[in-house]
């Protein structure tokens, strides 16, 4: 039998048996992770492998240019312009993304009517895919890493078949 | 005042050989409240899942929109809830394990009114939209003043208490007690600082990335030292006394008390990691969330070793069964938490509902099962009945609570990791696979999953409001009962 401690604390009894090892092991090498981290990684100082989230924010960045810069391209903006299939496509990713803005119809709300024949920013293609893409200070957001050159290119077909009518 | 509170709980201490008289009418009252509050919040839980899976659930009325009921439901389980449970095992054990009666009937009783004019109070605000807009701490200033006098006087009273003993040895359960109502103390008070510009708004006085500093510090403490170090201060008492066994190793005891208590401080920022709080900070709060899984594990091992050599008492006996499935969350959640608080792993898990599920793993698993246990050993005994009305529908709350939850944490896994992948995934071009709505869409049939687990948890909240109200009202009494006579 383990050895009891010598109270009786409203009847409940205490045991002394020894902490299981394996429990003691977990401490030590949770101890021993924590400090590996802390010499490895910012902490008590800027750490051994030179990490820090500016950085790897910077490189990842770096990282994503690189690898999607051939991706997309607006070198054929005039063909996707008159193409159908574009314009259809651009619709539903605005359905998705302006509509709250800028209405179902495209006739306005916070943001601008897209259907009259005023461009705030300019209605050549290239232009409007300027918008899009980078945004105004007025209130656009950004949308290029949100959507990407060939959906903004795409919803910019469908936003200049909407003055083309009317 | 005091002498008769004393005449009206000792008819069921009468004929106890060593009458310490203990003050069990404030025990009566915070278990009823405590199962009152239990039904109201997680009815309130139930309704913030169901607009979360069929948003016309909020009526169209701002007071029931989402963004206010959800304060509402976690202030009421935690603080309302949780609160009543807290008080009343802490009342119930330290009179016993320091076989004296309550220091003071009068703050006792100041507590019990304080807290449940606080629990309106935040009943009534929280709809209206009045609120400090920090997670755990949304009461506006006039409130958070009432909070800090209400606690501090039940620190005073607790602390009296045990000073008054009649044991020479402070029991373990007091341990996490005591450092519960001191660190809670500085906690809330430093938290809740704030310049107030009306009766119903102040602005913190801290600014930008050091009010989440504190607020986190906060709120991880809350969790750290009022949903931990008070719960194994409830473990520590009735797990023992419902198993009949001794508790399996006082010096694992010590060891796992003071360090919990040392790291479970430190670990806030692991709340912000990847956000504009320094990296040092960051790499701080998650380097001591990974050292705190033995601490918290110890408490694990010691309520469940606790069992060795009854085990067989698991197969007949509804509360234990409660006790050790709680023990056992415990043991999950605080495995799941250090995880979580990983770099690379919140980097997925952050904002997600994963979240969600692991505070649901503590809360309905840990925090409400060890609460319903410690309330069904104790209501029989302070209203002098026999046992509880039906042992039977004590069982069949078991299996409720753990289907519901079990259900609950399901649906949030799958949601969090869904949400957390389709949050990342980029195209062929570099730009993002989904929109935000999209991810919203699939989550939906994973929220009515969490809203059936939940339901079901509720219900059998509901099974043990009957079964506390015919116990209350049966006939029965047990005149032979001595509060401290069934220790063996």
């Amino acid at each position: 039998m383990p050895e009891k401690l010598g109270h009786s604390i409203d009847g409940i009894e205490e045991y002394d048996n020894p902490i299981p090892a394996w429990l003691m092991w977990l401490l030590y090498v949770s101890i021993a992770i924590a400090i590996a981290y802390l010499v490895l990684y910012p902490g008590f100082w800027k750490g051994a492998i030179g990490w820090n989230q500016a950085a790897m924010y910077e490189l990842e960045i770096k990282e994503a240019s690189l690898k999607y810069a051939s991706a997309g391209g607006t070198a054929d903006l005039s063909a996707i312009i008159n193409d159908p299939t574009a314009i259809a496509r651009g619709q539903e990713i605005f359905a998705q993304n302006c509509m709250p803005c800028h209405g179902a119809d495209a006739t306005g709300g916070i943001g601008p009517n897209l259907t009259d024949n005023t461009w705030l920013y300019g209605g050549a293609p290239e232009e409007v895919v300027q918008t899009i893409t980078n945004g105004t200070a007025k209130g656009m957001p950004v949308w290029k890493s949100q959507l990407g050159s060939k959906k903004i290119a795409d919803v910019a077909a469908y936003v200049l078949s909407l003055g083309k009518g009317g | 005042m005091e002498q008769g509170l004393t005449a009206l709980s000792g008819a069921a201490n009468a004929v106890s050989a060593d009458p310490p008289r203990y003050n069990d009418a404030i025990v009566r009252k915070f278990c009823v409240m405590a199962v009152v509050w239990g039904i109201v919040g997680m009815l309130v839980g139930v309704l913030a899942a169901a607009e979360l899976a069929f948003p016309f659930m909020n009526l169209d009325m701002p007071e029931l929109s989402f963004g206010r009921i959800r304060p509402l439901h976690t202030n009421a389980v935690i603080f309302a809830f949780g609160g009543c449970v807290l008080f009343a095992a802490m009342m119930y054990s330290v009179q016993r394990t320091s076989r004296v009666r309550i220091f003071s009937d009068t703050l006792a009783d100041i507590t019990f009114w304080g807290w449940q004019l606080v629990i309106v109070l935040a009943a009534l605000t929280l709809p209206l939209g009045i609120t400090a807009g920090k997670e755990y701490a949304e009461l506006e200033w006039p409130i958070d003043i009432l909070i800090a006098i209400v606690w501090v006087l039940n620190g005073i009273n607790f602390f009296a208490t045990i000073r008054k003993r009649r044991e020479s040895h402070i029991y373990v359960g007091n341990w996490f007690y005591m450092a519960m109502i001191i660190t809670i103390t500085v906690l809330h008070v430093f938290n809740s600082l704030a310049y107030p510009v009306s009766l119903t708004k102040s602005y913190s006085v801290y600014s930008g990335v050091q009010d989440a500093m504190v607020q986190w510090w906060y709120g991880h403490n809350a969790v750290g030292f009022f949903l931990t170090a008070g719960f194994l201060g409830i473990m520590y008492y009735f797990l023992p006394k419902q198993a009949g066994r001794p508790i399996y190793s006082y010096r694992l005891s010590i060891l796992h008390f003071w360090t919990l208590i040392f790291l479970y401080i430190w670990a806030g920022p692991h709340h912000l990691l990847y956000t504009a709080l320094p990296d040092w900070t960051q790499t701080l709060g998650m380097t001591f969330s990974i050292m705190l899984i033995a601490p918290s594990w110890g408490g694990m091992v010691n309520g469940i070793m606790t069992l060795k050599g009854a085990w067989e008492k698991l197969r007949t006996d509804p509360i234990l069964k409660f006790m050790i499935v709680a023990v056992s969350f415990y043991g999950m959640s605080t495995f799941e938490g250090p995880m979580l608080a990983i770099r690379s792993v919140n980097a997925l898990s952050h904002y997600t509902d994963w979240g969600i599920g692991h505070v649901h793993s503590g809360a309905l698993g840990w925090v409400a099962m060890i609460s319903i246990g410690a309330v069904y050993y104790m209501l029989p005994r302070v209203f002098g009945k026999p046992a509880m009305h039906s042992v039977k529908l004590i069982n069949t709350h078991f299996w409720m609570a753990t289907i519901g939850v079990v259900i609950y944490i399901v649906a949030m896994w799958i949601s969090g990791i869904t949400q957390g992948l389709m949050w990342r995934a980029v195209g062929t071009d570099g730009s993002l696979t989904y929109t935000f709505a999209e991810s919203v869409a699939a989550m939906h049939p994973y929220y009515v999953m969490r809203l059936f687990g939940g339901l079901i948890y509720f219900a059998g909240m509901l099974v043990m409001g009957y079964n506390v109200l015919k116990t209350v009202l049966s006939e029965d009494a047990v005149p032979a009962l001595t509060s401290e006579g069934r220790g063996a």
